[in-house]
């Protein structure tokens, strides 16, 4: 998927709302996700909300989201978010989008999302991606009670 | 904590493609794929996506193809398919014809021209696709900057579609009068 140029320059596109609503029919039948939205609403789709479930994460963690975007130039942006019970925010978001710094796909690192690294992902298409980024989530999950369990001991 | 892999191992990614698989038949999956496929792209390669044989995804790509949902380029050896995008986009404007009176959907155009009007007069140009994202160094002024230039596509591509859902609505569900 090539990005159009112009002036030199490649742009990100306008939202692609078929790929939107392919990842919320594929995120609304994960057993880990609450609730799925799209912000602004679903007749003019900008960004979809997936809200997880709070119920999976041990009590240090109040609330899981992921906020993803799909751009018609194959970009894309999926942001993790946990809100802590201390009012803290652990973050991190995988990025295609053309940028000065790092590769066209790079990942904003945790806890705050500043430092990028380049990425390499086996493949673009939005199915693939979901796959890596929820597969991704899920271990972050899995660390969290691991961590629990170790304090417990 | 140990650290966080952005990439997590095969087995991690195999267990939610696993999941897929068990909630879907053969034909959910390949059209599952081929809605995320915007180039032509041969069908070993959807099936590779769709976890099905080639031959299985050959069978349903031809007939999504028929119903016009997806594009076949025939003309390539293996076949190779994509998504039909003017399909689906005139799905999108039905979508938008289904709840709204013809006078709705000229409001929402004038709603969103005016909105555009806001992002000329900030760029200067009428054309969101002459600006640079790149006129800022910092990373995070640079997402800022792709965030509105994004919205603005957004906005032309809105229009166009509330436009195209205008004409189905006067023309009683047609794209083109009696």
């Amino acid at each position: 998927m090539t990005a159009p140029e112009s002036g030199g320059q490649p742009t990100t596109g306008p939202p692609d709302r078929r790929t939107l609503r392919l990842l919320e029919r594929q995120f609304s039948a994960e057993p880990i996700v609450e609730e799925t939205v799209f912000d602004p609403n679903s007749d003019e789709p900008r960004e979809l909300r997936v809200r997880l479930d709070d119920e999976q994460y041990p009590s240090k963690v109040t609330a899981g989201r992921l906020d993803c975007r799909w751009f018609t130039t194959g970009d894309f942006s999926f942001h993790y978010v946990e809100s802590m019970a201390s009012d803290e925010r652990w973050e991190c978001r995988w990025d295609r989008h053309p940028n000065a710094h790092n590769d066209r796909l790079h990942f904003h690192q945790p806890p705050a999302g500043n430092d990028t690294t380049d990425l390499e992902l086996p493949s673009l298409h939005p199915r693939d991606v979901l796959s890596v980024v929820l597969a991704a989530v899920e271990t972050r999950i899995e660390q969290w009670w691991d961590e629990v369990e170790a304090t417990d001991e | 904590m140990t650290d966080f892999d952005p990439v997590p191992d095969q087995d991690a990614v195999d267990g939610v493609r696993d999941r897929w698989r068990e909630r879907t038949d053969t034909f959910d999956r390949v059209y599952d794929t081929v809605l995320g496929v915007t180039e032509s792209t041969s069908y070993a390669e959807i099936a590779s996506i769709a976890a099905c044989s080639p031959n299985a995804a050959k069978k349903h790509l031809d007939r999504l193809a028929e119903m016009g949902i997806v594009r076949a380029d025939q003309g390539v050896q293996p076949a190779q398919y994509q998504r039909n995008d003017s399909y689906l986009e005139w799905q999108e404007a039905n979508r938008l014809v289904e709840d709204r009176t013809v006078d709705e959907l000229i409001d929402r155009v004038g709603e969103l021209e005016a909105r555009r009007e806001e992002f000329v007069d900030q760029f200067g140009t009428d054309d969101p696709s002459a600006v640079s994202v790149f006129d800022h160094a910092d990373h995070e002024r640079v997402h800022e900057r792709m965030d509105r230039l994004s919205e603005w596509h957004a906005l032309e591509r809105d229009i166009r579609l509330y436009e195209l859902a205008r004409q189905i609505s006067q023309n009683n569900g047609h794209l083109i009068p009696a």
